[in-house]
Formats: structure tokens, C-alpha cells, sequence
């Protein structure tokens, strides 16, 4: 009898904590989106690097336009290659239904110690299944990491400089990325017509964008 | 020699078949403008369709670099076939209509007669690649504007707009020595008949043969593809690349003019040999 109640009360202490460090990783992820939303309108120069094994351009620069809540607009000389999803739309993405938030170890990133915060989305159909932040102590989220249904594993990692918003200074995007397969007619290639890669192989891609010169609206 | 060129370019001037080609080349750049005009972004939107899952594509797609670009492709198929009506005829046209044995009359000298043939041939093949070099520019540049170039080749390369104009002029130099060996080859064909179809029959074949030999038996005929003129007709898309091979392109310039000198060499020989009895 006495050890039912002992197992009890242990049982009972555990979902204590459990539930405790649950609301903090809640409050803890809340507090970091609120950062972001505080960002005003702004608009900076930024600087695009793009290494995909088989993709070849040269660094991109231009502007970016932002105006909340999470609308980017590029403004590029040139052509570019940018990321489909910005940090702004997964992180929408994953929190703005009902959610899960569970606390995790803390991590050094980038020598920050930073709080581990696991995020899992209660709609069953959303594309994003999973979703982990860094979170450090002035609440800026230092890493990113989303497995989603269709397009394999974003990471994305985010240095911060002197901005008093929550602005990056540089983004780094790592993605999972299916070979590319077009036929030699279209294409004129007929050189490399039998020596493509197999159908549908993935590769880990990536991109860095360096954002400078901000100015606030 | 410069009154017998003169003469040999005049007689191309006033054959109807010398525009079939600069008429056919303008069908085809203005089909595939027109076409890429219209339609292009659906095209280019199968093309990317991979690609639209991860990235956003900032930026035009379709400009008059990318067309031109495409447009080069047409030199492969098409533009030879169109070089073998005029110069498979150079001579055999003549010796079929009795012009070449009053030519032969002159005091010109056989070897300065082929010269004089061989070198309108050339001046025609270079004309025929220019225009198709400038109407390509000139409508991609009225209908689609400046923009980057995207290439797919060994993977996807862009340039940017401002590092594409001397890869064109070294692709269309490549281009024209190609077509050149074509010319040769089709203008010493025509020094062994006396019939205008042989030549230009016989060219295309021979191209098409080889052509199918580079491209289909590629690792049964791999010791020997180098040495293969038409291996290297795709030579120019070479310098489309980040990492330009210019071994390979040397390669390909060295074969090619290899064979301009050897089609030249055997054409005059048998040319300077031949009997012509019509």
C-alpha cells in the first residue's frame, strides 16, 4: 500500500514538472515570437550565396523589403535563387495553430547557450510534422530546424549583429534537394545525356543571405 | 584570285537556293521567339518545376540570352543541311550545266578556281551563321530585353547579363569553324560528281551517320569520338560553362581544322586531277 502511494506521488511530482517545463518552453517560445513581431517595416541590402552541388551562380546582391507581419519582397540584380520559405513562413507555418511545446537540453550555438524548444503541431495534416528552436537569452531564436511531410529537412541558422530589433545580420538555409533531371532535347545537352545522376537523388543544399544596412520604417 | 571570288560569290548571289537558308533560319528564330514569347513561361515552368519546391526563382527567366542561347542548339541539326545546298552545288552544279569546262578555259588555274569556290563557300557559311547570330539578338533583344543566362548543362549555370557577350562571340566563332568542315566536306564531295543532289545526299548522310555514331554508340565508339569531326559541332556549348575546359575546346579546334585542311587538300588534288568531260 505504501508503495502505490509512493509511486503516486512520484507519478503525480513527474507531471508536475513535466507540465512546468512544457508552459516555459510555451511561454519561452511565445516571448521569442514576440520579439519577431515587434520588427517594423524595413528595407537592407542583402547578399546572396547559393551551394548546390550542381547549381552554378555567382553571389547575388539586391534589397529586401519587409512589412509585417512576414510579407518579403526582393528586390535582385539579376537572377537568383532564394529560399521557397523565408524563416518568417515556417515559423508561421508551425506556430500559428495549437501546438505542442516541449523543453529540450540547453545547446551552445555559435557559443551562445541557448534553450532547446521542441515544437509539435496538433493538425495532423500540416506540411511542417515537426519543428526545434534555439532560443538564447535575449529570446532571439539562433537555430531553426523543421522536418516537413513532402520537402525533407530545413535548417536554418541565424547570426544576429548590433540591430536593436531581432533583425539577422546573416541567415544560412540547409535544405534536402532532388537532382534535377531535364531531357538532353530540351536542354541541347546531349553530352551529358547518359551520364545522369539516379532519378529522384537527394542532396543537401544551401544558401546564405547576409543582410546589412538596415533601415526602419 | 580576288576577280574569281568576286565571280563565284556573284553566281551564289543569283542562285534562289542561297536564301532557302537565311529564309529558313528566319522561320526557325522567329517560330522559337514567338513561341517561348507566348508560351515560354509554361515551358520554362516544366523546367522548373523541381526547383519551384524548394526556392523562389527571383529575377527573368527568358531573355535575349537565354533565346540565343537556345538558338545555338539549332546549329547541330540544322543549319548544315542548309550549308549543303549551297556549296554541294559549288561545283558539281557547274560541271552539270557545262559552266565549269568554259571556266576552266580561263587562265586561272585550277587550284586558284577551287580556292576562289571554296572560300565563297566559306564566306556564304559565315554569313549564314551571322545572321542567325543577329536575328536572334535582335528579336530576343525587342521582345524579351537583357537579362541573365541560365544554362542547363552538366547542371544549371547562370551568368550574369554582363559576362555572356564574349562567350557568344567565341560560341558563334566555334559554331562557324564547324560549319566550315561541313563546307569543305560538302564542296570536296562535289568535286568528285557531276550531279548537284550527290553532294548535298551525301554530306547530310555522312553527317547524319556520324551524328547517330556520337551520340547513340557513345561508349562503343568512345576511342575514337575525338577524332570524329562532328563530336565536336557542340564544342561552342563549351563555353557556357563556370569552369571553361579549354583543353577540350583546343581539341576540338585542332580536329576541325584538321579536317578543313584534309576535305580542302583531297577536293583540290582530285580537282586539279579531274577530267571534265561535260
Amino acid at each position: 500500500m505504501k508503495k502505490i502511494v509512493l509511486f503516486s506521488l512520484f507519478c503525480f511530482a513527474l507531471s508536475g514538472i513535466t507540465f512546468s517545463q512544457s508552459a516555459y518552453a510555451d511561454s519561452l517560445m511565445k516571448a521569442s515570437l514576440k520579439r519577431l513581431e515587434s520588427i517594423p517595416k524595413y528595407v537592407c541590402d542583402i547578399k546572396i550565396l547559393l551551394d548546390v552541388e550542381w547549381i552554378n551562380i555567382k553571389e547575388r546582391t539586391g534589397k529586401a523589403y519587409f512589412y509585417p507581419p512576414d510579407s518579403v519582397n526582393y528586390e535582385i540584380k539579376g537572377f537568383a535563387f532564394l529560399p521557397k520559405k523565408g524563416y518568417n513562413d515556417q515559423l508561421g507555418a508551425v506556430t500559428e495553430g495549437d501546438y505542442t511545446a516541449l523543453l529540450l537540453n540547453k545547446e551552445t550555438i555559435s557559443n551562445v547557450s541557448c534553450d532547446v524548444v521542441k515544437i509539435i503541431p496538433s493538425d495532423i495534416e500540416s506540411d511542417v510534422v515537426l519543428g526545434q528552436f534555439w532560443i538564447d537569452s535575449k529570446l532571439l531564436i539562433r537555430k531553426m530546424t523543421f522536418v516537413t511531410r513532402d520537402e525533407g529537412t530545413y535548417n536554418l541558422y541565424l547570426d544576429y549583429g548590433t540591430e536593436k530589433y531581432a533583425v539577422p545580420k546573416k541567415v544560412t538555409v540547409e535544405f534536402d534537394i532532388k537532382n534535377q533531371e531535364l531531357p538532353a532535347t530540351m536542354t541541347g545537352d546531349l553530352e551529358s545525356a547518359g551520364d545522369e545522376k539516379p532519378k529522384g537523388e537527394k542532396s543537401k543544399g544551401r544558401i546564405e543571405i547576409y543582410y546589412s544596412n538596415y533601415v526602419f520604417g | 584570285m580576288r576577280t574569281l571570288l568576286r565571280s563565284e560569290l556573284f553566281k551564289i548571289t543569283r542562285r534562289p537556293r542561297t536564301y532557302i537558308g537565311f529564309g529558313a533560319i528566319l522561320i526557325i528564330v522567329l517560330a522559337l521567339e514567338f513561341a517561348f514569347y507566348a508560351e515560354g513561361e509554361t515551358l520554362i515552368g516544366l523546367v522548373f518545376q523541381n526547383l519551384e519546391s524548394v526556392f523562389r526563382l527571383e529575377g527573368k527567366i527568358i531573355s535575349v540570352n537565354f533565346l540565343t542561347y537556345m538558338l545555338l542548339n539549332v546549329l547541330i541539326i540544322h543549319v548544315p543541311i542548309l550549308i549543303c545546298l549551297v556549296t554541294g552545288d559549288i561545283i558539281s552544279g557547274e560541271a552539270a550545266n557545262g559552266s565549269l569546262r568554259l571556266l576552266l578555259q580561263r587562265p586561272y588555274g585550277r587550284v586558284n578556281i577551287y580556292m576562289a569556290k571554296w572560300l565563297a563557300g566559306t564566306i556564304y557559311t559565315i554569313g549564314l551563321i551571322l545572321f542567325l547570330a543577329l536575328s536572334s539578338y535582335v528579336l530576343g533583344y525587342l521582345l524579351f530585353g537583357e537579362g541573365d543566362l541560365i544554362v542547363f548543362r552538366k547542371g544549371i549555370h547562370v551568368f550574369e547579363a554582363s559576362d555572356v557577350s564574349w562567350r557568344f562571340v567565341y560560341a558563334f566563332g566555334m559554331g562557324i569553324l564547324s560549319m566550315m568542315v561541313v563546307a569543305s566536306l560538302s564542296i570536296m564531295i562535289s568535286s568528285f560528281t557531276s550531279n548537284s543532289i550527290g553532294p548535298i545526299v551525301g554530306t547530310i548522310a555522312i553527317l547524319i551517320v556520324l551524328n547517330i555514331i556520337s551520340t547513340v554508340a557513345v561508349n562503343l565508339m568512345q576511342p575514337v569520338l575525338p577524332y570524329i569531326f562532328t563530336t565536336h559541332f557542340i564544342k561552342w556549348q563549351y563555353f557556357f560553362e563556370t569552369e571553361i575546359e579549354w583543353s577540350s575546346i583546343y581539341t576540338g579546334v585542332f580536329v576541325q581544322i584538321g579536317y578543313i585542311i584534309l576535305f580542302t587538300t583531297i577536293g583540290l588534288i582530285n580537282f586539279k586531277r579531274k577530267d571534265i568531260l561535260t
